[in-house]
């Protein structure tokens, strides 16, 4: 046993990666078809009352898709994720792994594994959104869905990077994650508030596959990528450091 | 022991915002040493630990631990797993974490050492507390520390589960350094030979257990009568060298007095005059209780 089969055997043996998977899945089979049969769906319900929906396109599926994964999926992710990283939170535990190992060898297999989980359970919900999409509205273009796909898996890993350095600042399990849903929302609302900066936030990349699918260059969210990557590892930085400095 | 000091420190203070939890600590543990940290709760005893373990950082003072890190095993008092892991798996983590050059059969070796190789293979999220504390100690020995440090091992644990994990700091103490902490004093009497005694974080005793039971307390014999007892008791209550007399039933006396001689020249003497028919006579052993007792008054 080490710290990555470990952090595996946390995934796997409890019910956390099918949480993961499904607060993804779900909504990678539901937004296509609710999309395509919304009209249907309201018609029949209706009491007399007109609905008229726009015609069901490849685009309103994804964004539909991207809206559901971008809150529902990005909660379970950061609970997941805060539940393995905010190690500190049990001391006993806690001083198991730190008496023998360092915060490095502690944090990097916790982050990383977590953020491939997150990552590999968006991509199949998206792979899924994308066929179901095929079959029941229209065609996808592969690049735009390939790129947008690397794009959330960017942001992804910026998110668990963020849950990283709410583990250094705060202990429990439910603080590490409010924590993070707070800095996640907060976010997009600096990007109104300083418009300039909109293209460099990493908030940016969770309109990117809906985006790119409507025919935006992938070079558009090319800063907000970079930005992502450099602000995780400087979470994890921090995350090492702050945690350091914190008795058991 | 080899008298070699494995641990030393000097002036260790640690405070807690306006809370002063260890105030100029000088704790010296010889290499070999089963040493007691004993003192009741909140005298400082788990800081003291977390110090020494480089999980807490001292306010001030220095600490010399003559043993490198992956050698000193630190467990807390009340160890805590990953309960979907199994027992073996924890162990093994802790062997690839300190002595990862070790065979991973060295797990199991561990495990059967803390006598709980039937249970390797079960995830420990069932365990008992007791069979928790175990764990807690083969994952400490399995990478062949020099130095284990233990925080309350058998604290909460009912009889049973107390003598085992007892037993096994015993053992354990045959081979390697042992410091551990406990505010029970009959399980630090039972294994430890060097003890240190901690109030308020201030540390106000240490040394040899053996030289803290024969010298602290003032001296006492127990003297068994037959009925009835109250000549006896009147006669020993008049003389000078006689502290107290203490009647513990069935014609059992304790009998504290101002100095071993005069106890030794004169007890049997007044016992003789008062025509006492004796049924024993011996020395009391001072408990480490009543010694805490003192110390801490």
């Amino acid at each position: 046993m080490n710290l990555w089969r470990m952090e595996l055997a946390r995934l796997f043996r409890t019910p956390r990666w099918l949480g993961l998977l499904a607060s993804y899945l779900v909504f990678g089979i539901l937004s296509p078809v609710m999309t395509r049969y919304a009209e249907a769906l309201f018609s029949n319900i209706g009491s007399g009352v007109e609905i008229t929906l726009p015609k069901p396109t490849p685009s309103i599926a994804m964004t539909s898709f991207i809206g559901n994964a971008s809150q529902i999926g990005l909660v379970v992710t950061v609970f997941i994720a805060a539940g393995s990283l905010a190690f500190d939170a049990r001391p006993e535990w806690a001083a198991f792994l730190r008496a023998r190992a360092s915060l490095g060898q502690i944090l990097v297999p916790k982050y990383l594994v977590n953020a491939a989980a997150a990552a590999a359970s968006f991509s199949i919900a998206a792979t899924m959104a994308w066929v179901v999409t095929s079959l029941l509205i229209d065609d996808l273009p592969a690049a735009a869905m390939l790129v947008g796909i690397v794009y959330w898996e960017i942001y992804l890993a910026f998110v668990i990077g963020v849950v990283a350095l709410g583990a250094a600042l705060t202990r429990s399990v439910i603080g590490v994650a409010g924590l993070t849903v707070v800095v996640l929302l907060a976010m997009p609302l600096g990007a109104e508030v300083f418009g300039t900066a909109e293209p460099w936030m990493p908030s940016t990349l969770v309109g990117s596959l809906p985006a790119l699918v409507d025919g935006a260059s992938a070079s558009e969210f090319l800063r907000a990528g970079v930005v992502a990557i450099l602000t995780a590892g400087a979470c994890l930085v921090a995350a090492v450091r702050l945690l350091a400095r914190r008795e058991i | 022991m080899s008298g070699a000091l494995l641990i030393r420190t000097e002036g260790l203070r640690k405070t807690y915002g306006p809370t002063v939890a260890l105030d100029d600590v000088g704790l010296r543990v010889e290499a070999g040493s089963v040493y007691g940290l004993v003192g009741p709760n909140g005298a400082g005893k788990s800081t003291l630990l977390g110090i020494l373990g480089g999980l807490r950082r001292p306010t001030a003072g220095s600490v010399t631990v003559d043993a490198p890190r992956e050698r000193v095993a630190v467990m807390p008092d009340t160890p805590r797993f990953e309960p979907w892991l199994t027992a073996r798996e924890i162990v093994d983590l802790a062997r690839e974490l300190v002595a990862p050059t070790l065979p991973p059969s060295r797990a199991d070796d561990a495990l059967a050492e803390a006598g709980l190789a039937d249970v390797a293979g079960r995830r420990v999220g069932g365990f008992s507390r007791g069979m928790l504390q175990r764990l807690g100690i083969a994952a400490m020995i399995v990478g062949e520390p020099d130095l284990l440090m233990l925080d309350e091992p058998s604290a909460a644990l009912d009889p049973i589960g107390r003598h085992e994990v007892l037993e096994l700091v015993s053992r354990l103490g045959r081979h390697r350094t042992v410091l551990f902490s406990s505010h029970i004093l009959a399980d630090v009497q039972r294994v430890c030979d060097m003890v240190g005694v901690l109030r308020e974080g201030r540390l106000l005793y240490q040394g040899a257990l053996d030289e803290l039971l024969t010298g602290r307390v003032a001296p006492a014999y127990l003297v068994r009568v037959r009925e009835p007892v109250g000549p006896v008791l009147a006669a020993l209550r008049a003389e000078t060298w006689v502290k107290g007399v203490e009647d513990e039933g069935h014609g059992e006396l304790r009998i504290s007095v101002t100095s071993v001689g005069d106890a030794e020249s004169l007890l049997v003497g007044v016992l003789a005059r008062t025509g006492a028919r004796v049924v024993s006579l011996e020395p009391a052993a001072a408990d480490l209780e009543s010694v805490f007792l003192e110390l801490t008054a």
